[in-house]
């Protein structure tokens, strides 16, 4: 079933563009140097200070299995249970999203993802953040 | 967030392993000496980032767990401890406190004891013990 959904923020991390409900999405940020956390899982590059919080950095290609290249740009979603920061590639903007919303995968990270969907002229993955967000807190 | 958002540090031991940065409460800190290999076997926190030992600075706990580190300083500056995101709680085997803003850096706070158990658990017949 095709659906017309909310403005979502498009961006890409590595090969692969995802979509995120604009009003989770509450800004574009250039990290710096983070740091590492001991015994955190890969996926999680580290964290940084941003405005007196402490904000973890998801590498979404890690996450996911994607390939892509190192950046320093992420997107910073605020969500009622807490902040998170994942990789940006590349940010096309807020666009609406039309497409199926069907779970890309049974399991892991990709239950979180849904999809096919379209946005900005590109095949996006639309991100439950919520789900994503409980999913890290469980160990990702 | 996590529950201790508003504790304070009295004083910490900054340290690093690896070119990675930890901290520890100084109150937890009963002994500091030279350590170097073949000597006591502590579990060293290059462990934690998967990287080999090497001789550095021994931390031990009034209940004698330690943590081996390759340089220290210690700040006697008290400090807020920033709360772990939630993606983060109970990371290094509940070890993880908060974080500590110190000298323009973020500073991951240990529980010495609790950090020495999780490296224990690691790789018990890991290099350096």
């Amino acid at each position: 079933m095709s659906e017309q959904l909310q403005s979502h923020l498009v961006f890409s991390s590595g090969n692969s563009w995802y979509a995120v409900p604009a009003d989770r999405a509450a800004e574009v940020v250039s990290f710096p140097e983070l740091t590492r956390v001991p015994g955190a899982p890969s996926h999680l590059l580290g964290v940084f200070a941003h405005r007196g919080e402490v904000i973890p950095v998801v590498d979404l290609c890690q996450l996911t299995g994607d390939k892509g290249g190192e950046t320093k740009r992420a997107v910073l979603l605020r969500l009622a249970r807490g902040a998170l920061a994942l990789t940006a590639s590349k940010v096309a903007g807020v666009s609406l999203v039309s497409g199926k919303l069907d779970p890309l995968g049974a399991g892991g990270v990709h239950q979180h993802l849904r999809g096919p969907a379209k946005a900005a002229a590109n095949d996006v993955a639309v991100m439950d953040p919520e789900g994503l967000f409980e999913f890290l807190c469980q160990g990702g | 967030m996590a529950a201790d958002a508003d504790s304070k540090l009295g004083g910490v031991v900054l340290c690093r392993a690896g070119g990675h940065r930890l901290a520890f409460p100084a109150s937890q800190v009963a002994v500091i000496e030279v350590w170097s290999e073949g000597g006591r076997p502590i579990p060293n926190a290059r462990e934690a980032y998967a990287l080999p030992t090497q001789p550095g600075r021994l931390l031990l706990s009034d209940t004698g767990d330690g943590v081996v580190v390759d340089t220290l300083e210690v700040a006697t500056e008290s400090a807020d401890l920033l709360p772990s995101p939630r993606v983060l709680v109970g990371g290094a085997g509940g070890s993880l406190r908060g974080f500590l803003s110190a000298r323009d850096q973020l500073w991951p706070v240990l529980q010495l004891a609790d950090f020495s158990l999780y490296l224990a658990g690691l790789e018990p017949s890991g290099a350096g013990r």
